[in-house]
């Protein structure tokens, strides 16, 4: 029906106009349309736009970014002047809420979004936490890595959970628990974050740790587009670590050797691999006057130069987009590769996906969303083993030994006498591998059924589905690796299954002569999860040709294992908003969840939650202050969410299984693996918001403001209890933890004129998590942290380290045990003990600030951006610098350690050097010198970009829209930490927040960007 | 919906509903040897496997590469903070085993008429209560007062358990050994399966009686006697003895002198203690194809010297050696200095992977044993000629000149043991139960208290002798507390 209409419309008059915005500066490349049909144009550098239009042309649409869309009714002029006003970005938009969508205005809940420009600024980004990092207040990024596809996680509002899990749940249109690495940012339109309980509440167990609804890029009316967005960049190295070259390094074993009164032993021994000596001319040796060969070191590598590289990126998307009024199409194809500036390590992602939208029948809609994908990547600079990491490694190996000797062999760590074993990191690079890849697919379809004009039921159902092979092999003869195993191989698969099931209805009215707009939801779910995996593996192969490719080429067989589990759940909601004389907002939610990982006596939990807000503005006491504050609504909510993330079937005892040897015969074992709680129950958090939105200067300046503190209570949590009863922890429901925090986000339009506009974005947030009740225990949250009631949750709580013992105070040293050189702790309680009671609490590692700073200016077609953020507050726990410190001889050191304690410099905190086999080598209680102050300023990006103007365009013919940019990420940092960089999270957990481990170095990126629309 | 919410594991099986059949059992009974393994367990250290610890308290050993943490070194100083990781490493590994024992226990007692054979239900069961005798008799030597539980956990309600009397664990001790030894009867004396038999559970329950004699009980002659019936029905025997050659200890298993080790295999289950024992640094040409992770512990000159002039066990490559054949066979390497060779695996020095078992009761123990129970018993001295023989039988095979002794006293028989059962986790467990120490100078018996070893930078006190209760469980129990 539409298209025959198509067919019959000829154009036959031409209409002509201005676009101006309320100022009177001509709005460039606003679209204008015959409304309901593809005929338009776009408005050019004057604003001014000419049309041919059909004669039965009744509506014409004029619509630009950040403009309220204007509608005006075709008459018989032929010249129509517009005047745009500019959409009040904050109280206009319509948010994705869960379960449906409501505009910001009539929202009393607390709701983050990030549109689609924003989240693909930052090139290197390549998954849409790390694009969404800094751009929402009180969502932090935890993890983040310098690793291509290393981990990354979201925290909404500081830590809403102990044990059980503590990522945000993510819901791509609708589909909830999706991966979000999966997702290409670019196919993103928007993202809203659910911050408060009333907002979360409709997801209720899976809520309470924020949720982030993804809603992907629908195809446009009009004439269809095919987008290319294309992005290259080389990222390298900007921090190094301070290590020893190879004179540093011999003046380090010349001192240890000193002090234990020997000599080095390659100035008694000649070792002509590493060393120069002095010799006469007829070839002997020459020796100084204490009898001993004079040498220099043969070779100074620079490990770190050697193991790096300049990294390329790749990133590239083609779109295409059409649509009618029945049906609109989306789709795309990306390629992403990134390359680490460890080499060998990469990360590579090939996807598809299509979003369709449809108007089947006059009652029902339908939107199909299906994205496939596969990644993959390389891994082997990881640490596999004991000290057979390639970045480890890097950091550690000596500078005399070089990557390849004179006759070709490779240098190894332990090539000069008390070295540590270890391979070379280059020759690791090389012969492991260490892959992972995965194949991914989302499917859903939902359909919309309009049963009447103000009722709807939706009918969703989704399938999810994954696998995830890792691949590893390690050639032959690798130390330490594969040097007794001849060539050693593993595969790993996991596969995964989600389907779910969503249904509900939803029922819009108006009451009392429209001054009480109300919104109903009311529906069921169910969740069905399947996880199986399997690994197998062998070694001694005769040839390394196979590599992981034919287990059974090897002859020794690794344990097979494999594994499978399942969970469910089943959810009825409720929600209605109201909304009364546009003024008095109230919105009230409830979920009941059944899940199966908890006791049979408590599947269901139950989740209330109330929001209200005040438009304070539309009152008429307000108005004579509107002319400076244009908008406020104040707005305050409280509400209960759930936790059930912890592992399946941990209300079971278990007997764990294994084999054991007797009389060399493998043989099958139990023994006791779990002490099931029958009363496990959700954990729950009670969440108290309140906030407020203004909006100045007709919205030239918006502020928004959160105060909220979240209370977690039946904690999940894998509590300790005495091993007495045979078990070390079990899973129970225990005391309280509390977050308290604001949020400000703050947006100033500083200069908007015609050509120049200064835009500045401030996203600011604070958290704190406090221990309110454990039942009086201190529990040790791992990695020399604490939690104990009143102070922060995992707390550094180490011995304080005063410096050396001098040799003034031989005496008191030696009631420890030590002497004067050892390093010298602080004895809290004065017993002559350093133990438990001597440690102290030393603050956390998580900041308690982090303030975003983002200036955009933009000229004619340039647009500057620059992006500052700064974090202060916090500790960074740096294993890497007192490893560094702690295993002279072992291995390579910072150039910290030549401030080792001598007799002519006893006032420092480093230990004198000494042998190995002394009992205070390599003292290395963790200790408060580990702890280093965090506060960092980083230059996070700058993007430069330049947009063709339409007139350009209208040289070439085809060309919609064409942007070039350039862009430079993590462009400087200001820190006292000495490390790579000061956001890191070592073992993949959240525990792990700032602690360096021998972490990835993060690189400098610049990346150039072109955008082009056909 | 109740259905839908139902969890159906596959993969795990629940004790709830187990022991139906011998193969459960079985099964349950294995998952207890496999705690007598963790004195191999270690942390991320080269060198530091829960053993070792137990060979740095009794002072004759020192260690060639560095500690890493001070876990070690405080063993040095005899200075055991409650924070050490081996503190908790023996605890928590006793009471582990202890749980599975007492849920194997309750589970087999309840096993339905037909569901095992008298035989089968005998055997494990028996090896349940040696096993937990064991772990009992190991905790109480270190920690003194322990709690003690019997019946396993079925809810974390009441979780802080009073502490026993030393008394009353030693009186559960020998009942569970007793136990052991009636339901084992009628069983061979051994075999070479590599499970706790007959000859196992006599052997441990004479060194539990020994031990009850002796310190911190001192039951005195009674228990002596007991000790010495008990070590004589192994004696009796006739099913072990000792080997001719000291390198039969490293390469026969399960046979002869070896009463009970813990069972290893190369691919499976592999064996630390040949390389955490190889000369650190290591020798410019390796003498392994192990990685060269050694120097976790060797003898002290001065130990070694207190051996007697001509003593086989001094001998280059019998207990300890100063130099070995290169691995490509182009000769000898020098060491730099004396490592412990009693553990020297061949396979391992070739393959790079150790197989070979962990001995944890050998016959020379034993005859010892019994020389020593009779030597108390008689006051000091003693002439009864099977004593003798013992004693003389492990004595003769060292020296081979020496004439038999028509007396012995408990010091000499002690002695003896220092230097026959040298790291083989026993000299710190003697010390404790005689508190007597080997002078390292004079190489004769003193008392324990007052002496300072050679490694050690203070001398043993009343303190050295019980570890502390460990830090997490004294925060997770509040009666772990010492007077």
């Amino acid at each position: 029906k539409a298209s025959s209409d198509l067919i019959s419309q000829r154009p036959e008059r031409t209409i002509s106009g201005v676009v101006t915005d309320e100022n009177g500066d001509s709005v460039i490349g606003a679209t204008v349309v015959v409304k309901g049909t593809t005929i338009g144009t776009t408005t050019d550098i004057d604003g001014i736009f000419s049309l041919r239009i059909p004669s039965d042309a009744k509506t014409l649409q004029i619509s630009y970014v950040g403009m309220m869309t204007v509608e005006l009714t075709i008459g018989d002029n032929s010249q129509y002047n517009v005047v745009m006003k500019p959409d009040a970005v904050l109280m206009e938009d319509l948010v994705v809420i869960g379960y449906g969508t409501r505009s910001k205005k009539d929202m009393s809940i607390a709701v983050s979004s990030v549109k689609s420009d924003e989240l693909n600024e930052r090139p290197s980004a390549f998954n849409i936490m790390q694009g969404i990092a800094g751009k929402v207040a009180g969502v932090t990024n935890v993890s983040m890595s310098g690793r291509p596809g290393g981990g990354s996680s979201l925290r909404v509002r500081g830590m809403g959970s102990i044990n059980a899990g503590k990522d945000p749940i993510y819901v791509l249109d609708g589909v909830i628990g999706v991966d979000p690495n999966i997702i290409n940012s670019a196919n993103v339109e928007s993202i809203d974050i659910l911050k408060d309980a009333a907002a979360t509440a409709m997801y209720g167990a899976q809520g309470s740790n924020g949720v982030v609804l993804i809603t992907t890029k629908k195809g446009k009316k009009g004439k269809g587009s095919i987008t290319y967005d294309g992005k290259m960049g080389f990222g390298f190295m900007n921090r190094k670590l301070d290590m020893l070259d190879a004179d540093e390094y011999m003046e380090v074993q010349r001192r240890s050797y000193a002090y234990s009164g020997q000599t080095m032993p390659h100035l008694t021994t000649a070792d002509e691999k590493l060393f120069y000596y002095a010799k006469d001319a007829s070839g002997n040796y020459q020796y100084d006057e204490n009898g001993l060969l004079i040498a220099s070191p043969r070779y100074n590598t620079d490990w770190q130069k050697e193991m790096t590289r300049t990294a390329i990126t790749n990133d590239h998307i083609v779109s295409f987009s059409s649509g009618n009024d029945d049906t609109s199409v989306y789709s795309s194809v990306a390629y992403q590769n990134y390359e680490g500036v460890m080499k060998s390590s990469e990360y590579e992602r090939f996807s598809g996906t299509i979003n369709v939208n449809s108007r089947i029948k006059d009652w029902l809609r339908v939107q199909v969303v299906g994205t496939v994908g596969s990644q993959k990547g390389n891994n082997n600079d990881m640490e596999s083993s004991f000290g057979q990491g390639a970045i480890r490694n890097m950091i550690e190996m000596p500078p005399i030994v070089p990557v390849k000797y004179e006759d070709g062999t490779w240098g190894r760590k332990g090539d000069y006498k008390f070295s540590e074993e270890g391979e070379n990191p280059l020759l690791l690079l090389r012969d492991r591998r260490d892959e992972w890849k995965s194949n991914f697919s989302v499917f859903s379809l939902n359909s919309i059924l309009d049963l009447t004009r103000k009722l709807t039921l939706t009918v969703q159902g989704d399938y999810q589905q994954s696998n995830r092979k890792g691949m590893s092999y390690a050639k032959a003869g690798l130390l330490d690796v594969s040097e007794n195993n001849g060539g050693y191989a593993d595969i790993s698969n996991s596969d995964n299954q989600k389907l779910t099931s969503e249904n509900y209805f939803t029922y819009t009215d108006e009451y009392f002569n429209g001054q009480l707009s109300s919104n109903f939801v009311l529906g069921a779910s169910w969740y069905y999860n399947r996880n199986e995996s399997s690994s197998s593996g062998s070694e001694q192969y005769f040839d390394d040709s196979f590599d992981y490719h034919n287990l059974s080429a090897g002859t020794t067989w690794h344990e097979p294992r494999s594994g499978m589990n399942q969970n469910t759940m089943n959810s009825y909601y409720f929600r209605m908003n109201h909304s009364f004389r546009d003024r008095y907002l109230l919105g009230v939610t409830f979920r009941a969840d059944g899940a199966s990982n908890f006791g049979m006596n408590n599947k269901y939990g139950y989740f209330p939650s109330v929001s209200a807000g005040w438009r304070i503005s539309e009152e008429s006491f307000f108005r004579p202050l509107l002319n400076v504050v244009s908008q406020a609504k104040l707005r305050t909510s409280y509400g209960v969410v759930g936790n059930a993330s912890i592992p399946n079937y941990r209300t079971i005892s278990q007997y764990g299984n294994g084999s054991t040897i007797f009389n060399k015969e493998l043989t099958s074992y139990v023994t006791l693996s779990n002490l099931g709680n029958k009363d496990l129950k959700w954990e729950s958090s009670r969440q108290f918001n309140v906030g407020l939105d203004l909006s100045f200067f007709n919205n030239r300046l918006e502020v928004i403001m959160d105060y909220y503190t979240k209370s977690t209570q039946d904690l999940l949590f894998e509590k300790q209890i005495p091993i007495t009863t045979g078990y070390a922890t079990t899973w129970s429901n225990l005391g309280e933890i509390r977050n308290d925090g604001f949020e400000a986000t703050i947006t100033s339009r500083n200069i908007h004129t015609k050509d120049f506009m200064w835009v500045t974005d401030l996203v600011y947030s604070t958290n704190k998590v406090k221990t309110i009740d454990i039942n009086g225990e201190t529990i040790d949250t791992g990695n020399n942290t604490i939690a104990r009631e009143g102070i922060d949750w995992a707390s550094y709580y180490v011995y304080k380290r005063l410096g050396t013992w001098s040799l003034a105070e031989v005496e008191e040293a030696a009631r420890y045990g030590k002497r004067p050189g050892d390093i010298k702790y602080e004895d809290v309680n004065g017993d002559y003990k350093i133990d438990e009671e001597d440690r102290q609490l030393m603050g956390t590692g998580r900041p308690k600030g982090n303030l975003t700073m983002v200036n955009t200016f933009t000229y004619k077609g340039f647009s500057l951006m620059v992006d500052l953020n700064y974090v202060y507050g916090f500790k960074i726990m740096s294993i890497t610098h007192s490893m560094g410190e702690n295993r002279p001889l072992y291995s390579n050191s910072v150039k910290d350690i030549l401030k080792a304690w001598t007799p002519e410099n006893q006032n420092t905190m480093v230990a004198a050097l000494r042998l190995p086999s002394d009992p205070f080598f390599g003292e290395n209680e963790k200790d408060s010198y580990m702890l280093h102050k965090g506060d960092f300023l980083r230059i996070r990006n700058v993007v430069l970009s330049y947009s063709f103007s339409p007139k350009v365009l209208n040289w070439l013919r085809e060309v919609n829209n064409l942007s070039l940019g350039v862009s430079v990420e993590n462009l400087a940092l200001f820190t006292q930490y000495p490390g790579y960089d000061t956001e890191m999270g070592a073992f993949n957990t959240d525990n792990g927040q700032s602690i360096d481990f021998y972490s990835y170095p993060r690189p400098t990126t610049v990346t150039a960007n072109i955008k082009i629309t056909f | 919906c109740d259905s839908f919410l139902e969890e159906k594991p596959k993969t795990f099986l629940n004790p709830d509903s187990y022991y139906q059949n011998e193969k459960q059992v079985l099964a349950a009974v294995n998952g207890i040897y496999t705690f007598v393994d963790d004195i191999m367990d270690s942390d991320i250290e080269p060198g530091s496997q829960s053993f070792i610890f137990l060979e740095f308290m009794h002072g004759y050993g020192e260690r060639m590469r560095g500690s890493g943490t001070q876990d070690l070194a405080q063993a040095n100083s005899l200075l055991i903070a409650d924070n050490n990781s081996y503190v908790q490493r023996f605890w928590e590994t006793a009471y582990r085993a202890i749980e599975n024992c007492n849920s194997i226990i309750e589970g087999i007692e309840g096993m339905a008429e037909g569901t095992i054979s008298e035989a089968k239900k005998n055997q494990y069961l028996g090896e349940t209560y040696f096993l937990r005798g064991y772990f009992y008799f190991n905790l109480v030597r270190l920690y003194g007062p322990v709690p003690l539980k019997l019946t396993p956990t079925k809810d974390v309600s009441n979780t802080a358990i009073e502490l026993s009397s030393v008394d009353a664990i030693y009186t559960q001790i020998d009942a569970d050994m007793t136990r052991a030894g009636e339901l084992m009867e009628d069983m061979e004396w051994t075999n070479t399966s590599g499970r706790v038999t007959k000859g196992t559970v006599k052997s441990i329950h004479a060194k539990v009686l020994l031990t009850m004699a002796g310190y911190p009980l001192q039951k005195g002659t009674e228990y002596y006697t007991r000790a010495y019936n008990m070590a004589k029905q192994v004696y009796n025997s006739g099913r072990f003895y000792l080997f001719d050659s000291y390198e039969e200890l490293r390469t026969v298993e399960n046979s002869g002198e070896i009463i009970w080790s813990i069972q290893r295999e190369a691919d499976n289950a592999g064996n630390p203690l040949h390389s955490a024992l190889l000369a650190y640094p290591a020798p410019v040409k390796a003498v392994s194809a192990s990685a060269a992770y050694g120097g976790a512990i060797t003898v002290t000159r001065m130990f070694f010297d207190t051996y007697p002039e001509g003593d086989k066990r001094k001998e280059e490559r019998e207990f300890y050696y100063t130099q070995q054949e290169a691995l490509d066979q182009s000769g000898m390497v020098d060491l730099g200095r004396l490592y412990i060779y009693k553990y020297w695996d061949q396979d391992a020095a070739v393959t790079g992977k150790s197989g070979a078992n962990f001995t944890l009761l050998r016959y020379a123990d034993v005859l010892l044993m019994l020389a020593e129970a009779k030597a108390q018993a008689d006051g000091g001295t003693t002439t009864d000629a099977d004593a003798i023989a013992a004693y003389y039988a492990v004595r003769k095979r060292a020296l081979p000149e020496e004439v038999k002794p028509t007396s012995i006293t408990v010091d000499r028989i002690l002695q003896e043991r220092f230097w026959e059962l040298a790291f083989e986790n026993q000299t710190w467990y003697d010390m404790l139960r005689t508190r007597r120490a080997l002078h390292a100078v004079t190489g004769q018996m003193v008392n324990m208290i007052g002496y300072q070893t050679p490694t050690h930078t203070a001398p043993f006190t009343e303190a050295s002798l019980l570890l502390p209760y460990p830090i997490r469980e004294k925060r997770l129990n509040p009666n772990l507390k010492r007077d």
